[in-house]
């Protein structure tokens, strides 16, 4: 195997005992950590990979992006709960029957979430709205983005810092109605 | 939220595209306070929000908004004329990028004339929008049919959901509806790549080359490809909606934006596949179709239709 399957296991097991440390903290769980470092080596054995520059770095990445995926589904689960929760209570008198479609219940809160994100970009400081504009919604990369606006890489993580930061705040503050 | 936590949050997220990222210190720090956790957890899925709606956000952002901008032009009319002019004057004096252009449907599809004798077919209720009046910068939400010729002096690109279209040398058709993205080539090869390195890892490990025939269902950010008849490609602009394996729900999502009527499935078997071909036809006639091929039960509420099992 020369696609850097074989180089990555190597890595995987050097580093496990950190990835399990950095998991628990991430999951607040030990036993959630376990389970996606278990999911890690799965995907580290099915799916052949280019080259890779910077193996650890990769291996955070990957575990990163199976929390998110945990995540995701939590909240989708917590979404169709609380969906029961307000038909059950009799709280949406005109809303769906009490089984109603739930990845269709999801994609119209996505839908308002659209709106009310965009009304939020907008809002943001200049360079934190460029940074975003151009790496969130065109999806260059952070040395593309680094490269249209003439700053560091560096540079635009701080905006992206600031834009991710302003948004959450605009979000939870709740006035983008 | 405490803020400095949700600041210090969005700079770890910022942080971890890339190879210097301290992962050490990023994991001292959640360790440090389980506030930290949460805030990191609602900042990533703020991100994860933004990537996957990216084309409906890029649309809601072209949309004039005359309520909500007026007040605003107004207030800086105001500092223009006070101490502050010389301030505005920098702020006017960035870079603005241009406008984007919007092309959106109604009820019927439209074939919209692009640049270099490209063309994109425009499902019902879709939107197309050229990134800063840029006709080769592309988002799309809802359904299209593009014909683009290759030509090696441009990179066209469309991005649709999560993902992002590039090196296009073909037709080939692009659904977008919630977090479901489908793409299927008729001729030629495109290139498919997730729009964003961070999440590349949990489903497009590397940009994928679509031929002709061959098509990608993406749905929450996880990937099958497929085969498909490559004549059936877009075949809803001639009344037809042409399906192998495809999962109900999504069958019904086609309906609805087709046929107009509200058609829905019954959770319990929304993941059942279905393949075969649906005339569109008008109002339910393609759900009641559906409904008998495969044995379930049609009910008819109002203008709509829910799909469920048949009850012995």
């Amino acid at each position: 195997m020369d696609d850097g399957s074989d180089e990555l296991a190597a890595l995987y097991i050097q580093h496990r005992a950190a990835l399990v440390r950095f998991l628990t903290a991430r999951t607040g769980s030990a036993a959630e950590a376990e389970d996606v470092v278990q999911e890690m080596w799965l995907k580290i054995g099915s799916v052949p990979s280019g080259p890779i520059g910077n193996g650890r770095a990769y291996l955070y990445r990957v575990a990163q992006n199976l929390v998110l995926d945990r995540l995701r589904a939590g909240r989708r689960r917590a979404v169709r709960e609380q969906d029961w929760a307000d038909v059950e209570q009799g709280q949406r008198s005109n809303g769906p029957e009490p089984h109603a479609e739930p990845a269709a219940e999801t994609d119209l809160i996505a839908r308002g979430d659209a709106a009310r994100l965009a009304v939020a970009i907008d809002r943001l400081p200049p360079g934190a709205a460029r940074a975003l504009r151009l790496h969130k919604l065109d999806g260059l990369s952070h040395a593309q983005t680094a490269a249209r606006l003439g700053i560091s890489r560096k540079g635009v993580e701080k905006h992206m810092a600031v834009a991710m930061a302003h948004l959450r705040r605009m979000l939870d503050a709740g006035e983008l109605g | 939220m405490n803020e400095d936590i949700t600041e210090r949050a969005a700079q770890w997220h910022a942080a971890q595209d890339a190879d210097d990222m301290d992962w050490d210190g990023f994991a001292i720090w959640l360790e440090a306070d389980p506030r930290h956790r949460a805030a990191f957890d609602r900042i990533a899925l703020l991100d994860d929000d933004i990537v996957a709606q990216r084309a409906t956000i890029v649309a809601h952002l072209a949309a004039p908004a005359p309520a909500q901008r007026e007040p605003r032009r107004w207030r800086w009319a105001v500092v223009a004329g006070g101490a502050m002019a010389a301030a505005l004057a920098v702020v006017v004096a960035l870079p603005r990028p241009a406008a984007d252009v919007a092309w959106q449907t109604d009820a019927t599809s439209r074939t919209i004339a692009l640049i270099d004798g490209s063309s994109a077919t425009l499902a019902p209720h879709s939107r197309l929008v050229a990134q800063h009046g840029d006709q080769t910068l592309l988002a799309l939400n809802g359904t299209a049919y593009f014909d683009v010729p290759h030509r090696a002096d441009r990179t066209l690109s469309i991005t649709a959901g999560r993902y992002r279209i590039s090196d296009i040398g073909t037709r080939f058709d692009i659904a977008v509806d919630g977090a479901t993205t489908r793409i299927a080539v008729a001729e030629g090869r495109i290139a498919v790549a997730e729009g964003h390195i961070a999440v590349a890892a949990a489903g497009l490990h590397t940009p994928v080359t679509l031929v002709q025939g061959r098509a990608l269902l993406g749905q929450q950010g996880s990937v099958t490809l497929t085969s498909i008849a490559a004549e059936s490609v877009g075949s809803w602009r001639g009344g037809q909606l042409v399906y192998a394996d495809a999962p109900l729900a999504l069958v019904a999502s086609d309906i609805t934006r087709y046929a107009g009527a509200e058609t829905t499935v019954d959770p319990a078997i929304a993941n059942l596949r279905f393949s075969g071909a649906l005339k569109i036809g008008k109002g339910t006639q393609a759900a009641d179709a559906l409904a008998t091929i495969i044995g379930l039960e049609a009910r008819h509420a109002g203008a709509g239709v829910r799909l469920e099992r048949r009850h012995h």
